[in-house]
């Protein structure tokens, strides 16, 4: 989940704190900064590949560091931030929705790390007042629009560096807290344990990260195979309502290969998030008995030598399912389920991904339920083909979609047309074309009949006797005979008696062509 | 409608099974014949009670209900447009040009989603160029180039039908795509940038609109996967793992393979943990995998959940084909992982095989009495492992269980469990009256036991042993040391036994002298 750092850095950052035993003067600015570098150390520890932006703001905002990895620019741009006039959380806001919006479209999820004082600034531009007439803007002003909820999935969380027991923090809290209920997508507010110190603030910062920035570490099993791992991004939880019940899972620790498919059946299916699945050093060091302790000293030794060679039970599957084009299906939670599959970038850096699947027993409509698919040692009969020639996917629903099969639609005038001129070719091509000439022709009729357009029959009768008329002198003496009695048919007494198809005349010419074709 | 409410809310009360009416939004309808003024004003929704909404629609017959119920439709199913542009078609009349269509396609709105959101939707969107009274998307055709099968970030996967669904144009299309290629979708943006955003593709006869993510990905510049853990292991088995993933594929069971009590997935989990119980993930681990040839089709076999009688000899029939090679003293195929000059000596080589084929019999050894016959060929075949040779630096063969802590550490336990295990055994051995050591001996006096039995497997054994035996006599002269012993059979390397020290030079072994001679 990318992150953006929202700094506070209006006049009011400047004021010092008393802190005992301490020569140095500290400024509440200083604090925010030792607190967002711990928060760092603790990110280039545990989310090496999180993106993270720093945005610093007070009247206007302004976007110090793009989206990197590279935590230490961020330091760095820290120790140069410089002090503005008066604090404007809207604005920040704002920018950070514009900032989000551009990088990672709407569909990211993201998190919002407002730092700020417990001022909430004054007059026009202040919070109290956003807060009392965000509702009511004039919508036709896109500029004006209150930038929350913001229009991407996102954690907002307000870091307060401030005593909780400050009059303007008392009463700044309540506002903070709704702007968080604005946003409604979660999110916390975080107050200093203690009066404010160097290390109340870091307290505060470590919380944040912990409960927010927690990495998913689990187990990859396949059979007796077992691979601890790492998922970047850390899985979501999934929380929504369904058309019937409100559904709410999380990925559990222990992701279960439940057998293979090919990709090619697979076919790009509806993904709720990807994961770069990443194997961990297997230590599990302080579960083991004495006895092998001496052992296991080496053993620890070694691998923090060169972890790279022992094998990895990820990097055996990834090889496989890159080789033979394949996914494993995995089984994430009770009824969830993921796909596991070789991923390249643009850099040809292969590596395995996990695409987590819509919750459900049928997150892939064209594989069928998920419980029903069998290991293919279960068939008498090959599903894959003697040769692999052949893929028992996808599964074909029941009925067939109206554009599968050729119904008559005639909502609009050219719909029809099409339909008549249809006809009208093959009437001039007979008597080849004797079969389809009829075909169409019922089909035709059919359609009136259902539809009650019954004037269409005689329309059509007068406009087959107009292309017997029409013949050329060249034309086979049949065509003349089978328009003239299609034409009477549809005239005639049983046209409108739907079960009565008009079927072609016997005539001597089609036993002749029949003998010479 | 009230009445309605209170006959459906009885019902619901008497049979809890039905789903209860929460609301209930009436529309109704009022249409005239064309060229008619209604009398009717529409009237748009209001709430009547709590769960009762009306609203009232007027509209022309014909066409123009058509286009008020496609309006309504996209409304209460959330629907969107999107309008395919410059889709190449043949002319009927004249096939050698080409000309570009257009066709309307309606979806979830789901679809639309992050196209929406973001800004890009500048200048996409346009009036229905169907005459719906709605708003389309336009998405630029991209002629399909190559049929490599990948697999897309989709967003999200959704149902469509063409807008007139079997127009000319809107049939060619979707002919195109059940055919069973794939359609990209271009977003044609003003910058020129060239983005595609979504996928039209036919799975088991239906089609569907795939949005493919283009917001920034969080995994970009990945690691690759060979800079992690087990990255730097060159010589995993990917090729047998394909195999293995190949015989765990997935199907779609049969109707009569379902059953009340297991669903057919339960079956596949069974089954991929039969298939890894015993299977050394990297090629330097493993040598009875490595002499396929020699040990066929033993591996294949005893992962089956049945064996035939048929399948038992061919089994025992590989281990006696190793007894022979063994006997011959015939190098294995070992590959020594960067060790410079000798690996392990041969009787060594020996000993680990053997170990790690009892390992992968043993795994299997409680699914049937028949692979338990397996197992006891081998304990009678294999030779006893010398107590005395306990030295650390020799590797016992691994079990890849995986469920251990680490390779190491496993490595010990298994070693451990190994020696337990055949003195175990041997306990047992000693118990049984039937078998007294050395186990040589033992399986020559069975034989002998069983050549005297008359069933038609024990004598075929029968043969062979003695084929083996009358090769092994032709190809040298009697080794001495067997003419004294007992039971026809020498044991080799008995020195092994006194002297526990590996010298570094490879020993000429008794029966390497004799040749010599």
């Amino acid at each position: 989940m990318p992150t953006v750092i929202v700094l506070d850095v209006s006049l009011s950052m400047c004021r010092p704190v008393p802190v005992p035993d301490s020569t140095e003067e500290f400024q509440r600015k200083n604090l925010a900064i030792h607190g967002i570098n711990s928060f760092l150390d603790y990110m280039s520890l545990h989310c090496k590949l999180e993106f993270t932006s720093l945005i610093v703001f007070s009247y206007l905002w302004e976007q110090l560091v793009t989206f990197t990895r590279d935590f230490d620019s961020i330091k760095s741009a820290l120790n140069k931030v410089e002090t503005y006039n008066k604090t404007c959380i809207e604005a920040a806001l704002t920018g950070v929705s514009s900032i989000i919006t551009d990088e990672w479209n709407s569909v990211t999820p993201s998190q919002v790390i407002l730092i700020t004082d417990g001022s909430v600034g004054y007059g026009q531009k202040s919070l109290k007042h956003s807060l009392e007439t965000w509702d009511q803007r004039d919508p036709t002003v896109i500029e004006d629009k209150f930038p929350l909820p913001f229009r991407f999935p996102s954690n907002l969380h307000v870091v307060v560096v401030g005593n909780p027991n400050d009059a303007d923090v008392k009463t700044a809290i309540p506002l903070y807290e709704k702007l968080i209920e604005i946003n409604g997508q979660g999110g916390e507010l975080f107050l200093p344990d203690s009066n404010l110190s160097l290390k109340s603030v870091q307290t505060m910062f470590m919380r944040l990260a912990e409960k927010y920035y927690k990495p998913y570490t689990g187990a990859l099993k396949c059979g007796h195979f077992k691979c601890p791992i790492q998922l970047f991004p850390p899985p979501e939880k999934y929380d929504n309502l369904h058309e019937f019940d409100h559904i709410k899972k999380e990925v559990s620790s222990s992701l279960e290969v439940m057998g293979f498919i090919e990709i090619g059946d697979a076919a790009s299916p509806q993904t709720l998030s990807r994961h770069l699945v990443l194997p961990l050093p297997s230590k599990d060091s302080k579960v083991s008995s004495d006895s092998s302790e001496k052992k296991e000293k080496e053993e620890e030794d070694e691998t923090s030598v060169d972890e790279g060679k022992t094998p990895a039970f990820t990097v055996l599957l990834h090889g496989s399912l890159k080789v033979e084009g394949m996914v494993a299906l995995t089984k994430l939670a009770e009824d969830w389920y993921g796909i596991l599959y070789s991923w390249a970038d643009s850099k040809k850096k292969s590596n395995l991904m996990l695409s987590i699947l819509q919750p459900g027993p049928e997150p892939i409509s064209w594989l069928g339920n998920i419980h029903n698919l069998a290991p293919i040692s279960d068939f008498i009969e090959p599903p894959y083909g003697e040769d692999d020639n052949k893929t028992p996917f996808p599964i074909r629903p029941q009925d067939k979609r109206s554009y599968a099969q050729s119904c008559v639609v005639w909502i609009k005038p050219m719909g029809l047309q099409t339909d008549i001129q249809k006809v009208l070719r093959h009437a001039r091509k007979l008597p080849d074309k004797l079969q389809q000439f009829y075909k169409e022709l019922n089909r035709l009729r059919r359609a009136a009949l259902s539809f009650g357009f019954h004037e269409l029959l005689g329309a059509m009768a007068t406009m087959l006797e107009r292309e017997c008329r029409m013949l050329p002198g060249t034309a086979h003496p049949d065509a003349t005979l089978q328009l003239t009695h299609a034409a009477n048919a549809l005239r005639g007494d049983k046209a409108t008696d739907i079960d009565q198809p008009v079927s072609p005349l016997i005539t001597n010419f089609q036993q002749q062509s029949q003998e010479n074709p | 409608m009230h009445l309605l409410f209170d006959i459906h809310s009885q019902v619901f009360s008497l049979f809890f099974s039905l789903l209860p009416v929460n609301f209930c939004d009436l529309i109704l309808i009022h249409i005239t014949p064309v060229g008619e003024e209604s009398i009717i004003t529409a009237k748009s929704n209001r709430q009547i009670s709590p769960q009762l909404s009306s609203e009232v629609h007027v509209t022309q017959s014909g066409r123009f209900l058509y286009n008020k119920l496609m309006q309504l439709v996209q409304q209460h199913y959330s629907l969107s447009s999107t309008t395919v542009t410059g889709i190449p078609m043949k002319e009927e009349q004249n096939a050698s040009s080409s000309a570009n269509y257009d066709v309307e396609l309606l979806h979830s709105s789901l679809a639309h989603d992050d196209l929406m959101k973001s800004a890009h939707a500048d200048g996409l969107v346009i009036p229905s160029k169907e005459g719906l009274p709605t708003e389309t998307v336009t998405l630029k055709w991209c002629t399909p180039k190559s049929n490599v099968v990948e697999l897309h970030y989709c967003t999200s996967v959704c149902r469509i039908t063409p807008v007139d669904v079997n127009s000319r144009p809107s049939s060619c299309l979707t002919n195109f795509l059940l055919s069973g290629r794939a359609v990209m979708l271009e977003q044609p943006r003003k910058s020129g940038n060239k983005v595609i955003s979504h996928m039209l593709a036919s799975h088991g006869g239906e089609i569907f609109i795939h949005s493919i993510n283009t917001a920034r990905s969080l995994l970009e510049d990945p690691p690759s996967i060979s800079e992690g853990c087990g990255g730097r292991v060159t010589d995993y088995r990917i090729n047998d793992f394909g195999e293995f993933m190949k015989e765990s594929r997935l199907a779609p069971a049969l109707s009569s393979m379902i059953t009340e009590n297991s669903q057919p997935i339960k079956r596949a989990q069974v089954h991929l943990e039969r298939m890894s119980r015993y299977w050394p993930m990297v090629i330097g681990e493993t040598i009875i995998f490595n002499m396929a040839s020699h040990v066929d089709p033993l591996p294949n076999m005893i992962i089956k959940d049945k064996l035939d009688d048929d399948d038992v000899l061919e089994c025992k029939k590989a281990i006696y084909h190793v007894v022979g090679m063994e006997n011959r003293n015939e190098p294995l195929p070992i590959t020594s992982l960067g060790s410079r000059g000798k690996g392990p000596k041969r009787d060594e080589q020996y000993r680990q095989m053997w170990s790690e084929l009892e390992s992968l019999i043993r795994a299997h050894s409680e699914t049937s009495p028949q692979h338990k016959a397996v197992l006891d060929c081998l304990l009678e075949c294999k030779k006893p492992s010398p107590e005395d040779s306990k030295s650390p630096k020799k590797i016992p063969a691994k079990e890849e269980k995986m469920d251990m802590d680490s390779d190491q550490e496993k490595t010990w336990k298994e070693l451990e469990r190994y020696e337990k295990m055949t003195e175990r055994e041997k306990q047992d051995m000693n118990k049984s009256d039937v078998a007294p050591p050395p186990p040589k001996r033992q399986k020559i006096a069975q034989d002998e036991q069983l050549t005297r039995n008359t069933t038609g497997s024990q004598s075929l054994l029968a043969m062979w042993t003695n084929k083996i035996k009358s090769v092994h006599s032709k190809r040298h002269i009697e080794f001495a040391g067997r003419l004294e012993s007992e039971g026809n059979v020498a044991e080799l390397y008995q020195n092994l036994k006194k002297d526990d020290i590996p010298s570094a030079t490879p020993e000429i072994t008794p029966l390497q002298k004799k040749k010599l001679n």
